[in-house]
């Protein structure tokens, strides 16, 4: 446990694998790789975005499938933690989750 | 075709399965299965099932398994992905870069990679300690129902559905149970047991 709140204490990057530096959210479900990387440590999976009822909501699954994070991005960027992986359920990790997320208006 | 394929999937997997009339006897029919299985290379198709979306994330790849605790999952696709189990360790491989963990030091995925590995070696005696076990069959396939003991692994996992096929007692699907509503399922096919496997490197984590 300790190992786990070390490695997510010293998150220092999220790489969304884009070339774009925002996600926009659409009607439609997109998936877009991701990693989250730790020094030497990582974590990969895909992101799937929507907009849903006026907000974002972007779902991290990781590569077994098992949820790593669902939160709802609202359009002022304000957001809504539906569920969190206890391993990434930091302030500093869902907060840049949600800066390269935008709606699509 | 396609959709005559998957109605007969879904036939086979919606069949009323009934509480086992003779688990002991499974367990050593099981036993006898695993002793006698050296590697099964298959095929593999990954559906997550995502409730929020009403909406599913599929993938697919190589299975690979070779006795006693070593399992490939080769995603097809790009970027390229692997997942490698052995000896304790779990390395994943993405887009080339590669990243090695101690099972211990990641108590979430660990328990995702031995519980798919307890699954796919067909030992679910390894999974007892923490686990009850429901032991059912129908005339196509057993089913056992897992479900965890442990509250904070209820909390990610809420149960696992292991199907096997009557025939020759290999793993046909997996269905990983996050919640009521989300779920994964690992569905296996094309299995080749004590064949050549692809790269007798892909298991060497380094």
């Amino acid at each position: 446990m300790r190992k786990c709140l070390t490695y997510a204490s010293i998150l220092v990057a999220l790489l969304l694998c884009s070339c774009s530096p925002r996600f926009y959210a659409s009607e439609s479900s997109q998936g877009m790789d991701f990693t989250i990387s730790a020094g030497r440590r990582s974590i990969d999976g895909t992101m799937v975005v929507r907009e849903l009822d006026g907000n974002a909501r972007a779902v991290g699954i990781s590569r077994f499938g098992m949820t790593l994070f669902d939160i709802t991005v609202k359009p002022d960027g304000t957001y809504v933690t539906n569920s969190c992986a206890d391993f990434l359920d930091r302030n500093v990790v869902k907060k840049l989750i949600v800066k390269n997320i935008r709606m699509d208006r | 075709m396609v959709l005559l394929q998957c109605l007969v999937c879904q036939g086979v997997w919606a069949q009323n399965h009934e509480p086992m009339a003779d688990v002991q006897a499974f367990k050593t029919s099981l036993e006898a299965r695993n002793s006698s299985t050296e590697t099964i290379v298959c095929h593999f198709v990954q559906n997550k099932y995502l409730s929020a979306f009403d909406s599913s994330v599929k993938s697919a790849g190589t299975f690979t398994y070779q006795s006693p605790d070593r399992i490939c999952l080769d995603y097809s696709g790009s970027p390229s992905y692997k997942i490698v189990l052995a000896g304790g360790k779990m390395m994943t491989v993405s887009g080339g870069r590669k990243s090695v963990v101690d099972m211990n030091s990641n108590p979430v995925s660990s328990r995702m990679a031995s519980l798919i590995s307890a699954c796919m070696s067909g030992n679910p005696d390894a999974l007892a300690g923490s686990f009850d076990i429901e032991y059912l069959q129908s005339a196509g396939n057993y089913l056992l129902s897992v479900k965890p003991k442990s509250k904070s692994v209820q909390s990610y996992l809420a149960g696992m559905d292991i199907y096997l096929s009557v025939n020759d007692m290999t793993v046909d699907k997996l269905v990983m149970h996050e919640n009521e509503e989300d779920y994964t399922e690992y569905i296996f096919t094309d299995k080749k047991l004590n064949g050549p496997i692809p790269d007798e490197k892909m298991f060497d984590i380094r």
